[in-house]
């Protein structure tokens, strides 16, 4: 079975695959458009963020 | 824990590979304001796993929520302020060479990558704490 610390970590390479990815298909430079398309989804991905907060509540993190 | 090492070695590879072929370890100026969104978003979503998987208490959430509000708020303003100063890439999509970005901007670039340090440090406390915990375990 993958433990939740696994599946964190595969999580987190596959946003970084993901990053490299984006940035390759993009090129160097970028256009305008696209930047605010990040910046709007950063913002977006801050919210679930704080939505998935807010669902956990005050209950202690699990060790 | 073999197979998580395992991982991240080859997805920083990956990573490090890519930036090679593409060149990104020189990017523009707002190539590398993308980046640094795309970094947010990136971590946004890890730490929503986080959250959802139980391994982030409410208040360690917060805490990261201000501060990637704070990295995104510095970036964004960063990002204005360089378009006002360069309107050439603001219309055309085209770096502009002649242009360098203003003081302002590269302040508010500074502190939101400061900001961005910050984060950093304070993850890996958390992964030290993890690991701390789990060796106790164990």
């Amino acid at each position: 079975m993958i433990g939740p610390n696994t599946l964190i970590a595969m999580q987190m390479g596959m946003e970084l695959i993901k990053l490299a990815r984006d940035a390759m298909a993009s090129g160097v430079d970028v256009k305008v458009a696209d930047l605010d398309r990040s910046r709007t989804e950063a913002a977006a991905a801050i919210d679930r963020l704080q939505a998935a907060s807010d669902a956990r509540g005050a209950a202690p993190a699990v060790p | 824990m073999k197979h998580l090492r395992l991982f991240l070695a080859v997805a920083l590879a990956v990573v490090l590979t890519a930036c090679a072929t593409t060149g990104i370890g020189k990017p523009t100026f707002l190539g590398t304001i993308d980046l640094s969104y795309k970094g947010i978003t990136a971590m946004s979503n890890t730490f929503t796993t986080g959250v959802q998987l139980g391994k982030f208490g409410k208040k360690d959430a917060d805490n990261i929520v201000t501060m990637l509000r704070t990295i995104h708020q510095g970036l964004s303003v960063t990002q204005d302020l360089y378009l006002q100063a360069c309107p050439v890439q603001a219309l055309t999509g085209q770096p502009d060479p002649a242009c360098a970005p203003p003081v302002a901007a590269l302040l508010r670039f500074n502190a939101a990558d400061t900001a961005m340090k910050e984060l950093q440090k304070y993850i890996d406390a958390q992964i030290a704490r993890q690991v701390q915990l789990q060796g106790a375990k164990s």
